[in-house]
C-alpha cells in the first residue's frame, strides 16, 4: 500500500460512502416493510461488505471492525439462520445514524472521532446470541432441482445488458431465479463476456427452460452443462466467519485494493474510478462473486471467471470541484453577454451596409461624363480655349470618379464581409448556447436522492410523534442545479416535519373525523415553464386562520381591527412572520415554531418563492417555485421612463394595448378589463421611489389621465394577476443574473440586474414582491 | 399458422417486416400506425406475436405494450427500439416485452426472430395464449 497518498484517496471514500450509507438506509427501510425481502438483504450485505473493504484501506479501524461484524451479521440474515427482528432492526439504524456521523466528522474535521466501540459491542452481543440459537434456525432452501441455464448471446448483439435483462425477466416471471453470473447488477459485463448464467429453481422440462430463456440474438441456450473451469471456493467456507466475530479483515484485501496505479498528479479532479473499492471477485470472501450462492449451499458456485472479472470498471463519470463549475458557468455567462453584443452590433452593420443602387448610379455617371468628354472634343476647332478648359475640368471630375468608384467597390467587398461575419456569428452564438446549455447540464441532478431521505425522515417522525404516516413520492426525476438541491435540504426537512407534527392528526383524532387512521405526506416535485415547484402536501387538519389571526394580533403584528379586513389567504401568509406558531404544544419535533420564517428567505435567497394553500380539514399544499438554474434567465426587456427593466418570462401572461377610456377605478385602484377578467394597473411609480420622491422623469400625467394607450404587461405569480403599464416594449432576451446585493445593495422588488448586449444595466423585477406591494396599497387605499 | 400484428408508423418499415413474416409462414393479421390502433386490433384479432415501434403518434408503444398486456398478460410483444431509446426499453422489458430487437436491422434478423417464436410452442398448433404453467413459486 506504500506509494501513495491515502489522503488523496479521501474524498472518493467520503463521496463513495455516503452513497452507500444512503443506500443501505433505503435498504433496511425495505427491510423494515418486508424483513425477509432477499434482494435487500444481500444489498445490504454487499454494501456492509463493500464499505468494510474501502475503510480497511482507509485504515479506519473503528469502521472497518463494525462494517466486519455487520457484515457477519447480514450473512446470518440472509442464510436464513437468523431472522430479522425488530431490535437488530432497530440495531442496523444507529450503527447506520453512527457510521454516517463518523463520516460527516471525518469530512469536515478530518478526523471522525465518534465512538464506534459501543456499538460494535452490541453488535458482537447480537450475535453470540445468533450463534447459539443459530444450529436450530438452519432453513435452507430446498435446492436439489437447481437447474443452470446457460446463455451464448451472438457476439453481435447490440445491448446484450438489455438483452440478459430480458432474459431474466422472462425466466422470473415464470420461475424463481436463485442467482445468476454475472449478477443483475452487473449486467454490462456481458459486453465483453457474452456468456450468462441463470440458476433456478424449477422442474420444467429442459425444452420449456429452453423456450423460456431463448430470445432473439442467442446463439445457444444450454441446461446444466458440465462445468469446465473448477469451482473457486466451497460457499460452505462462508460459515466460518460466523463464528469468529473478531476476525480480523481478510488479509489478501488491503493488498488487492490499491489495483489502480497511484495518480501522479496531485490535482483535486481525478477521474479515476472510485479507488477504493474493494475487488468486486474475492477468493477469501466468495459471497461477493454471488451473494445468492452462499445462501443455498447446495447450489453450483458460479464458474470463476478471474481474468475479466477482476477488470477494474472504467469511471464513466468525473468528479469536478463545484468552484470550478461555478467558474465555467459565469464564464458561460459572460458569453451569453457578448454574443448578444455581437448580434446587435452585426445588426447594425447590417443596416449601415444596407444594399443600395449607388454601384449602378455610378456607373451610369461615369457613363455621362464619358460621353460629355467625347461631345465636348468634337467641339474642339471652335472655340480652342473654352472646350479646353472644361474638357480639363472634365478629365479632373473623371479622375475623381474613378476614385469614389473604387471606394464604392471596397464598400461592395465590406458588405459581403459583413454577411459571412452575420453567418459566423449566428454559428458562434449556436456554440455560445450549447456551451451554456451544457455547462448548466453539467449542474443539473435529479432531485431522487434528496426525497429519498425522506422516508426515513418520516420514519423516524412516525416513531417520535405516534401518528401512522404514509410518505408519497412523486417527480423523482426532475432535475434541478446541485446547488439549489443542496440548499433545499433543510427547508424541505422542516416543511415536511412541519406537516407531520402540526398538519397531520393522530390516528384517534384522524378516525373521529372520518378520515382513515393513517396521514398522508406527499412529496412532489416537477417541471413548469423555466421553473420547478416542489410541492409539500399533506391531508391534515389545514391551518386554521382565525387561530393565526388571533396570535397575530396577540404578537402585536397587527390590530385587531386590520385582522377583520384580511383575507384568509393573507391571514395565512402571517405563518412566514418570524415566531409565530398556531402548534398547540411545542415538540422536539418542529422545535417552536421558529423557522418557517427561515423556510422563506432560504427560498428566496435561491430566487425562488414559496406559498401555503389550506383548507380546514382537508390538509395543506406548500409549494415551493424554483428557477431551473440560479444563473441565467429568459426575460421580457421593458423600458419605463429612460430605464431598462427585465421581467422574467416566466411571470409574463400577456402584453395588451389599454385606451385611456379602458382603465376604470375600483377602490380607488385602477384597472381594466382584459377579456372579462379585471386586473388592476400597476405603474412601477406606485413601487419605487427614487431618492424620496417619484421618477425624475416623470412629466405626463398618471394612468388614465393621458390620452394615449398604454401597453401593459400582464404578469402573475400563480395566484394573482395584475397589470404592468411600461413606456415601451424591447423584446424577449435571455440575461445572467447578477445579485444586486453583492454588487450594490439589497432593493425590494428587485431580484436582480443584468448587464444587456449594449452595455446597459436592466434591473430585474421582483414579480411577487411588485404583487404584493400593489396588493398593500389596495389594501391602504380601499382603507384609506 | 402462427399470427403476427405489425405496429409502426413508417409503412417502409411495416413493409419490411410484413414481406419478412410472410415469407415465414406467418400470417400478418394487422397492421398499426399507432399505439391505439394497436391495441384495437390485438383485442380483435389476439395474434401471437406483436412487433411495436416505439416512437408513434397518438400513443407510443410502451404505453401500447403496457394496454395490451392489461388486456392480455400473456401477449407476446416484440419492441422494434432504435440505440438512443434505451432507457424506454428499460421500461419496456420491466413492463414485460416478450423480446426486442434494435434499428437498424436486416431481414435475417427478423427472419432470425420470428423462426425463434414458430419453433418453441407453436410446433404443436396450440391456440396463442397457452404457456408453461407457472412452475415454482
Amino acid at each position: 500500500m506504500s506509494g501513495f497518498d491515502l489522503t488523496e484517496l479521501l474524498p472518493f471514500y467520503l463521496d463513495e460512502t455516503e452513497e452507500q450509507i444512503g443506500a443501505l438506509n433505503d435498504a433496511l427501510l425495505r427491510l423494515e416493510q418486508q424483513p425477509a425481502d432477499d434482494a435487500s438483504l444481500r444489498e445490504a450485505f454487499r454494501i456492509v461488505h463493500s464499505i468494510k473493504g474501502s475503510s480497511t484501506v482507509m485504515g479506519l479501524e473503528g469502521v472497518s471492525k463494525l462494517t466486519h461484524n455487520l457484515e457477519t451479521f447480514f450473512d446470518l440474515l440472509r442464510s436464513g439462520q437468523r431472522q430479522l427482528d425488530r431490535p437488530a432492526l432497530d440495531l442496523f439504524f444507529r450503527c447506520l445514524d453512527e457510521l454516517r456521523d463518523y463520516h460527516r466528522q471525518l469530512r469536515s474535521e478530518g478526523q471522525g472521532s465518534v465512538d464506534l466501540s459501543g456499538l460494535n459491542t452490541a453488535v458482537i452481543a447480537h450475535l453470540e446470541r445468533a450463534a447459539t440459537a443459530a444450529p436450530a434456525a438452519v432453513a435452507q432452501p430446498d435446492m436439489k432441482d437447481a437447474v443452470r441455464i446457460v446463455i451464448e448471446f451472438s457476439p453481435t448483439l447490440q445491448w446484450p445488458d438489455m438483452k440478459a435483462k430480458l432474459v431474466l425477466n422472462r425466466v422470473s416471471s415464470k420461475l424463481r431465479v436463485l442467482s445468476t453470473q454475472p449478477p443483475p447488477d452487473r449486467l454490462e459485463d456481458l459486453e465483453a463476456d457474452r456468456t450468462f448464467t441463470i440458476w433456478v429453481d424449477t422442474d420444467l422440462e429442459h425444452e420449456e427452460l429452453r423456450a423460456l430463456a431463448d430470445a432473439e440474438g442467442v446463439l445457444s441456450v444450454a441446461i446444466n452443462p458440465p462445468i469446465q473451469e473448477p469451482v473457486a471456493a466451497s460457499p460452505m467456507v462462508e460459515a466460518a466467519t460466523i463464528v469468529t466475530p473478531f476476525e480480523p479483515p481478510p488479509p489478501t484485501e488491503p493488498a488487492a485494493a490499491p489495483e489502480p496505479e497511484p495518480e501522479p498528479e496531485p490535482a483535486p479532479v481525478v477521474t479515476e474510478p472510485t479507488p477504493p473499492e474493494p475487488p468486486r471477485v474475492d477468493v477469501a470472501t466468495p459471497a461477493v462473486v454471488a451473494p445468492v450462492v452462499a445462501a443455498a449451499p447446495a447450489a453450483p458456485t458460479p464458474p470463476a471467471r478471474p481474468s475479466e472479472a477482476r477488470k477494474p470498471k472504467v469511471a464513466e463519470t468525473v468528479r469536478v470541484d463545484v468552484d470550478r463549475l461555478d467558474n465555467l458557468m459565469n464564464l458561460a455567462g459572460e458569453l451569453v453577454i457578448s454574443r448578444s453584443r455581437f448580434f446587435e452590433i452585426s445588426k447594425d452593420l447590417e443596416g449601415l451596409f444596407r444594399e443600395s443602387n449607388a454601384p449602378s448610379l455610378a456607373n451610369e455617371a461615369r457613363d455621362r461624363i464619358d460621353e460629355l468628354t467625347r461631345g465636348l472634343e468634337s467641339y474642339a476647332g471652335t472655340d480652342a480655349s473654352g472646350t479646353e478648359r472644361l474638357t480639363a475640368q472634365l478629365k479632373r471630375l473623371r479622375e475623381n470618379f474613378a476614385e469614389i468608384h473604387a471606394e464604392l467597390d471596397l464598400i461592395r467587398q465590406g458588405r459581403e464581409r459583413v454577411g459571412s461575419m452575420v453567418e459566423v456569428i449566428h454559428q458562434l452564438s449556436r456554440v455560445a448556447d450549447g456551451i451554456q446549455k451544457g455547462v448548466l447540464e453539467t449542474r443539473m441532478v435529479p432531485i431522487g436522492p434528496l426525497f429519498e431521505r425522506f422516508h426515513r425522515v418520516i420514519r423516524d417522525l412516525k416513531v417520535s410523534s405516534g401518528k401512522e404516516v404514509n410518505l408519497h413520492i412523486d417527480g423523482e426525476a426532475t432535475e434541478l442545479d446541485k446547488r439549489m438541491i443542496d440548499e433545499l435540504g433543510d427547508p424541505l426537512i422542516h416543511m415536511v416535519r412541519n406537516s407531520v407534527d402540526h398538519g397531520l392528526e393522530g390516528p384517534e383524532a384522524r378516525e373521529a373525523v372520518g378520515k382513515p387512521r393513517s396521514g398522508n405526506v406527499w412529496l412532489a416535485a416537477s417541471h413548469r415553464g423555466n421553473s420547478v415547484v416542489i410541492t409539500v402536501r399533506d391531508d391534515g387538519r389545514g391551518i386554521d386562520t382565525e387561530r393565526v389571526r388571533v396570535k397575530a394580533v396577540a404578537s402585536g403584528l397587527i390590530s385587531e381591527e386590520e385582522s377583520r379586513r384580511l383575507s384568509e389567504r393573507q391571514l395565512v401568509n402571517f405563518i412566514w412572520h418570524p415566531g409565530l406558531s398556531t402548534a398547540e404544544k411545542l415538540t422536539d419535533i418542529s422545535g417552536r415554531g421558529v423557522g418557517m420564517d427561515i423556510v422563506k428567505s432560504r427560498i428566496e435567497n435561491l430566487n425562488g418563492t414559496v406559498d401555503v394553500r389550506t383548507e380546514l380539514g382537508k390538509g395543506t399544499t406548500f409549494s415551493i417555485r424554483l428557477p431551473l438554474t440560479l444563473a441565467i434567465m429568459p426575460v421580457l426587456l421593458v423600458q419605463i421612463y429612460d430605464e431598462v427593466y427585465a421581467i422574467p418570462q416566466d411571470h409574463v401572461d400577456e402584453i395588451v394595448e389599454v385606451g385611456p377610456a379602458q382603465v376604470y377605478r375600483v377602490h380607488g385602484m385602477k384597472t381594466t378589463d382584459i377579456r372579462g377578467k379585471i386586473i388592476s394597473l400597476v405603474r412601477l411609480d406606485d413601487v419605487f421611489v427614487w431618492g424620496g420622491k417619484g421618477h425624475p422623469a416623470r412629466q405626463n400625467g398618471a394612468l388614465g389621465e393621458s390620452s394615449e394607450k398604454h401597453t401593459i404587461v400582464v404578469v402573475q405569480n400563480g395566484e394573482t394577476t395584475i397589470g404592468l403599464a411600461v413606456d415601451q416594449l424591447i423584446g424577449m432576451q435571455e440575461v445572467v443574473l447578477k445579485s444586486l446585493e453583492t454588487n450594490y445593495r439589497s432593493v425590494p422588488c428587485l431580484s436582480g440586474a443584468s448587464v444587456l448586449g449594449d452595455g446597459r444595466v436592466a434591473l430585474i423585477l421582483d414579480v411577487d414582491s411588485v404583487i404584493e406591494r400593489s396588493g398593500r396599497e389596495h389594501e391602504l387605499s380601499t382603507v384609506g | 399458422m402462427r399470427r403476427l400484428l405489425v405496429v409502426d408508423d413508417a409503412i417502409f418499415m411495416r413493409r419490411l417486416i410484413k414481406d419478412v413474416a410472410r415469407e415465414a409462414g406467418w400470417e400478418v393479421v394487422g397492421e398499426a400506425g399507432n399505439g391505439i390502433e394497436a391495441v384495437n386490433l390485438y383485442r380483435e384479432h389476439r395474434p401471437d406475436l406483436v412487433t411495436m415501434d416505439v416512437v408513434m403518434p397518438m400513443m407510443n408503444g410502451l404505453d401500447a405494450l403496457r394496454h395490451i398486456r392489461i388486456v392480455d398478460p400473456e401477449a407476446r410483444v416484440v419492441m422494434v427500439t432504435a440505440l438512443d431509446q434505451k432507457p424506454t426499453l428499460m421500461e419496456a422489458i420491466r413492463d414485460g416485452a416478450h423480446d426486442f430487437i434494435v434499428k437498424p436491422f436486416d431481414r435475417e434478423r427478423i427472419l432470425a426472430l420470428l423462426n425463434k417464436m414458430g419453433g418453441t410452442e407453436a410446433d404443436d398448433g396450440t391456440p396463442p395464449q397457452q404457456n408453461s404453467p407457472s412452475a415454482a413459486n
